[in-house]
């Protein structure tokens, strides 16, 4: 990493290092030359005599003369107090040492002195007599005043110059403090500038360490969790590669499976046949969980948006669990809320496969009581428009240490758990995954022993435009028509048998609580053709029907047929005729019960949409279709047409190639095309092209794959194909398909 | 009165000096220009030793050239070596005190006298020092010999008009 600071030996250190070099010779130089200057100095100051003793010995030796000369000393003595005397004028006059002061006196003081010093040498001499001495007395009281003024003068001019000299020494004192202060405080300054650089370089060394092992931690995360990530990846695109081989034979399997009458079987073989039949059921689901994982785990799930009637498809997916819930004696019910609308723009395909997982999770766990699947309208805010999806099980349950490991891929609770249930451990994984790609959510709570609930919240999947509003499954008798009545909403079997009506276009009412029938008793609210009633509903619907009646106007007498039943065969009771349908019913045993138990004349509602003869899996409105199966694999195409043939289908046509479709196409008129999409030579999407290119735009074409990838059936639609279905063909889902394909014609 | 106390003084010093046998030195001819007095073993009156200006020039002559800060430049004096005077009055004690006409004194330790040579100047070039300059004797250390003797205390001890000199 790039300093900032240069690294030792850089260019700025050098500039430091002379910067500290050339700062310290200074501070030498200076300190040296101030020395030198104050020694100059120093030796320069007058040195000798104290010019204060000297300039007051002249005013001594001027009295001690005037004395010597007044008290009448000898001659001599008068001479020599007389030299010491002009001794002192002279050396005021003369000496070197006072040249200074000399130089400052301004007047003349000392000039007229010295002038009058002759005199006085001569008067001195000529002291000998009386009138000498005299005249010297004379002068030396003149010379009293000059006297007094010279030593005034000169002792203030001598101190003027001692203040003067020490202030100038005082000055370059403080100047001298000056300059070593102005030294000091640069090489202070200098050296802070230096330890701030030396810290800083620190930091940054510390600094540029840490990101460098920050640097090379993320580094080396990244590469960690890159090839963890491509271990994952190469994990996914193995498991979807090995699912997808798997599945091409099961495709063989349970096709084939489902050719074999099962009615010319011996009751052991027919035990034998279940067993064949439900274990490769399961391994189907093992493979399709495994593959939907890879999927979702290869960023290769993505949404499809359509609109769809939630309300059948939680009926169709109940009705795949309903064999096993009744197997188990297990309750399966379903709670709608009112407000949820009847159609939704979701992606259905992926809200089916959470129900899927949730339902065969709960039953898979669930030894007895029930399995209720409730749909409710969000309304909190920050998931607007949203459905939440409940699955509540009273099974086993799960211990909180062990929920957070239930939403991880190929994690179960425990392993024997898994022998004991059998499953991959995906489900919960695949159901979090999926919510969490439609923007939603998918949470557990569960008390051991008591019950598990998973809920999952599915945001933003209100038709366009279509506010949050209540809106019942069917409105009754919208078009004045008498309304089918549901009693016990909440069993999966009525909500089915419900679901049933309405897909006939019968209008239909259900009514979930024993208050609710009472109600209706009382106040007829609208017409009713007949009821259909669950056997459990208020505990025992049979008794509660009858308590509904108080003796008079107000009674059962509505047509009813009760389904979950235990015994078959109609009775008479009071008032009203009564039908039951036991165990799984199909449409048409609910329809043929609804028949026996209508009074003729009053039933022709039932008849308009099922007949009798419609067969075990009635499929009205399908059985003029003219098909074509389109599938390279002869074993395909004889499990496609035997299915149809199932449906009532019986005009089907195959061909082994697209070539060979086309020609066929082109000789006849046919409604219905299954085409398989991974072919030689001509695949199933270039087929379409080719056939709606032809001018076939009216036939109907829907994609047989084994790749049950949404951007599979995705591009199927875009290719100009009208549906899509998932190999290995399931007769249920190839119904729902073609129905929803020529029902609406 | 004043006269008969110096006549008993004098006829007292006499006594004394003719009492003791270390009074060995001729009495001064002429006038007395230096008196030298205190611890010394050596007398011409009572307790002293006086001088007149030829005793003091028949002691050996010593001639320094130097400078001191009253004369201008470079000056020669000559007269006796201080420590050759103090021989002569076979000086005791450790300092001499020079006292001048005007009163002035200052002490200066014997030792300085076996140190330096100091003279007891009484010419300079060659001219003998009148009162008015200085004179009669002037105390002349060798300043332009031994620079280190440049100090206020070394011009303080520069005494003259010299007229005693009492060892302490």
């Amino acid at each position: 990493m790039p300093s900032r600071f240069p690294a030792p030996g850089g260019r700025l250190w050098t500039v430091i290092f002379i910067a500290v070099n050339v700062l310290l010779v200074a501070m030498a130089v200076v300190l040296g030359l101030l020395g030198y200057t104050d020694l100059v100095l120093l030796k320069k100051t007058r040195s000798g005599d104290d010019p204060i003793y000297v300039i007051n010995q002249l005013g001594y030796e001027h009295l001690r003369l005037l004395l010597a000369a007044e008290t009448g000393a000898a001659p001599a003595e008068i001479r020599l107090r007389g030299d010491i005397y002009l001794n002192r004028i002279d050396l005021l006059h003369k000496s070197p040492m006072l040249a200074d002061e000399r130089n400052r006196l301004e007047d003349g003081g000392l000039e007229r002195l010295v002038q009058s010093a002759d005199v006085t040498d001569r008067l001195i001499s000529a002291a000998t007599t009386p009138e000498g001495r005299q005249a010297l007395l004379q002068q030396l009281h003149q010379d009293v005043r000059p006297v007094r003024d010279v030593m005034t003068a000169m002792s203030y001019v001598s101190r003027l110059l001692q203040t003067e000299e020490r202030e100038r020494r005082i000055h370059g004192l403080i100047i001298n403090i000056l300059i070593l202060e102005a030294l000091l405080a640069a090489l202070i300054g200098l050296t802070l500038f230096v330890l701030r650089i030396i810290s800083k370089l620190r930091e940054m060394n510390q600094v540029a360490n840490a990101s460098a092992d920050l640097l090379r931690k993320n580094l080396q995360l990244e590469i960690e969790k890159a090839s963890a990530d491509e271990a994952s990846r190469a994990k996914s695109q193995f498991l979807s590669n090995m699912s997808h081989e798997i599945r091409t034979p099961l495709n063989g399997i349970i096709g084939t499976l489902q050719l074999v009458d099962t009615d010319s079987l011996t009751r052991d073989n027919k035990d034998s046949f279940d067993i064949i039949r439900r274990s490769s059921r399961i391994l189907l689901q093992i493979v399709n969980s495994i593959l939907d994982i890879a999927k979702i785990e290869s960023n290769e799930a993505a949404i499809m948006k359509r609109q769809f009637d939630i309300r059948r498809l939680a009926s169709d997916v109940l009705a795949q669990h309903e064999v096993l819930a009744s197997d188990k004696s297990i309750d399966l019910l379903v709670r709608f809320d009112d407000a949820v609308p009847a159609i939704l723009y979701g992606d259905s395909t992926k809200l089916e496969q959470i129900l899927n997982n949730l339902l065969s999770n709960a039953l898979k766990f669930t030894e007895d009581g029930a399995v209720t699947l409730t749909v409710e309208a969000l309304r909190e805010p920050g998931l607007p428009n949203g459905i939440r999806l409940g699955v509540t099980d009273t099974g086993i349950g799960i211990s909180e240490k062990d929920q957070a490991l239930l939403f991880e891929p190929f994690r179960q609770v425990d392993g024997s758990l898994t022998r004991r249930y059998m499953g991959t451990g995906l489900g919960l994984s695949i159901v979090r995954r999926l919510a969490s790609l439609m923007q939603g959510s998918a949470t557990l709570t569960s008390t051991p022993g008591v019950g598990t609930t998973v809920t999952v919240c599915i945001p933003d999947v209100w038709p366009q435009g279509l506010p949050l509003l209540a809106q019942p499954a069917s409105a009754p008798g919208a078009q004045g028509e008498p309304a089918f009545l549901l009693l016990g909403g909440e069993y999966s079997t009525i909500f089915r048998a419900g679901q049933m009506l309405s897909a006939l276009g019968k209008p239909v009412r259900l009514l979930y609580t024993p208050e609710d029938a009472a109600d209706f008793v009382r106040s007829r609210a609208f017409p009713v053709q007949a009821a259909i009633v669950d056997r459990r509903f208020g505990g025992d619907a049979r008794a509660l029907l009858e308590a509904l009646s108080d003796g008079g106007e107000v009674r059962w007498d509505i047509p009813t047929v009760f389904i979950q039943g235990l015994r078959a065969g109609g009775e008479e009771r009071a008032g009203y005729v009564v039908d039951e349908v036991v165990g799984i019913f199909s449409r048409s045993s609910l329809m043929e019960a609804l028949q026996r138990a209508i009074p003729r004349g009053r039933n022709s509602a039932v008849e308009d949409g099922a007949k009798p003869d419609a067969g075990p899996v009635g499929a009205p409105g399908l059985a003029h279709l003219k098909v074509l199966v389109v599938d390279d694999n002869a074993i395909n195409r004889r499990v496609l047409v035997k299915l149809l043939a199932n449906m009532e289908i019986h005009a089907s046509e195959t061909a082994a190639s697209a070539a060979e479709a086309l020609h066929l196409l082109s000789a006849s008129r046919f409604d219905l095309v299954l085409m398989d999409i991974q072919m030689p030579e001509i695949d199933g999407y270039m087929a379409t092209r080719l056939i709606r290119d032809r001018g076939h735009a009216d036939v109907r074409i829907v994609a047989c794959s084994a790749h049950a990838f949404e951007t599979d059936a995705k591009r199927s639609l875009a290719e100009g194909m009208d549906g899509h279905i998932s190999k290995p063909v399931v007769s249920a889902e190839l119904e729902r398909t073609v129905r929803s394909l020529f029902t609406k014609l | 009165m004043k006269k008969a106390i110096l006549a008993i003084v004098v006829m007292l010093q006499m006594a004394l000096c003719g009492a003791a046998s270390a009074c060995n030195i001729a009495v001064p001819s002429g006038d007395v220009i230096l008196v030298v007095d205190g611890m010394i073993n050596a007398c011409n009156q009572t307790m002293e030793v006086h001088f007149d200006r030829a005793m003091l020039d028949a002691l050996p002559q010593h001639t320094i050239k130097t400078e001191n800060p009253w004369d201008e430049g470079q000056v020669t004096y000559e007269g006796v070596l201080l420590r050759d005077l103090m021989d002569h009055v076979k000086a005791d004690g450790k300092v001499a005190m020079i006292a001048a006409l005007n009163d002035y004194r200052a002490d200066i330790p014997l030792q300085d006298f076996a140190t330096y040579d100091i003279i007891l100047a009484s010419k300079r070039n060659g001219v003998e020092l009148p009162v008015r300059d200085k004179g009669p004797l002037f105390v002349v250390f060798p300043f332009l010999d031994n620079p280190d003797l440049k100090t206020e205390a070394r011009y303080a001890q520069s005494v003259w008009q010299v007229n005693r000199i009492t060892l302490k």
